[in-house]
């Protein structure tokens, strides 16, 4: 089973959502059994639940805030912390959007019995152009796509590895473009992209699959 | 305790940052997401906000400077 959060009470919350659709749909053809908390179901007491229920989880895919030790969903409702290690067995492989869980959080989670963590041990930076459309925005694009990249190698049964590896590939040509174009602008995004490159974390198995 | 920003890095960071461009914003997690003007006046007031970006440049110049950026995008 498949668990994927997606709050969108916020711009960049709201872009994750969007961006995302691509991945859940990626799921659902695949014939993934698959539960996705899209705005306000992205929240404590549905996570819970589905902790308690003791479904094996092969992989969650988490989208929101969050810091070294939680990671939020709607409004900024902490959905999992370190009181939720307990949980960990149960899961395989957790992909984490948010800021800098790669901290505490993750490890803690590797641990405890999670098999493969990918996240980030700094914040993700991610640049926006004003009023443009979430998925018409090639700015937001270069960041968002890599990171894309890591849950659509997953789901072709790549592993953390390489689903990483390849993530941090395309990261690589972007920031190599951005850095060859002479634009000030984008010398710029390719500052902020590099410090998703070199903050992007695996802890854990680097073999471990969504089986 | 959050220490204060170094002047000089501090004005080097604030003439980068008077580069980006206007028809942008930073989303930086659960920061928010920050206009120009935003985040120059993070860095002179040494807030949250001020104290990423003076990170996040101060690393990108270091290791544009000592070569590890090109080898991490080899």
């Amino acid at each position: 089973m498949i668990l994927v959060t997606r709050p969108d009470h916020d711009l960049l919350t709201y872009y994750l959502k969007i961006w995302s659709n691509e991945l859940v749909e990626d799921m659902r053809r695949r014939g993934f059994s698959l539960s996705d908390l899209k705005g306000k179901r992205a929240n404590r007491r549905v996570i819970e639940s589905f902790l308690n229920s003791k479904k094996r989880m092969n992989f969650v895919f988490f989208n929101g805030h969050g810091n070294e030790a939680e990671i939020t969903g709607f409004e900024n409702e902490v959905i999992m912390s370190e009181k939720d290690i307990r949980y960990a067995k149960n899961i395989g492989i957790v992909y984490a959007r948010s800021c800098r869980v790669g901290v505490r959080l993750g490890r803690s989670l590797v641990e405890s019995g999670l098999k493969s963590f990918i996240g980030y041990d700094f914040d993700f930076a991610v640049f926006l152009t004003k009023g443009a459309k979430p998925l018409h925005d090639k700015a937001a694009g270069l960041f968002i796509k890599p990171s894309n990249l890591v849950v659509l190698s997953l789901l072709k049964g790549n592993t953390v590895f390489e689903a990483d590896k390849k993530s941090k590939n395309l990261m690589k040509e972007n920031i190599r473009k951005l850095l060859s174009s002479n634009s000030n602008k984008n010398e710029i995004m390719a500052r902020h992209l590099y410090s998703n490159l070199i903050h992007q974390v695996v802890i854990g198995s680097g073999e471990a699959a969504i089986s | 305790m959050k220490q204060q920003i170094d002047n000089d890095i501090k004005n080097l960071v604030i003439s980068r940052l008077e580069a980006y461009s206007d028809d942008m914003d930073l989303s930086l997690g659960d920061l928010g997401t920050f206009s120009t003007e935003e985040l120059i006046r993070g860095v002179k007031e040494d807030s949250e906000i001020g104290h990423k970006i003076v990170e996040i440049e101060v690393q990108f110049l270091r290791d544009l400077v000592n070569g590890k950026l090109y080898k991490e995008i080899e």
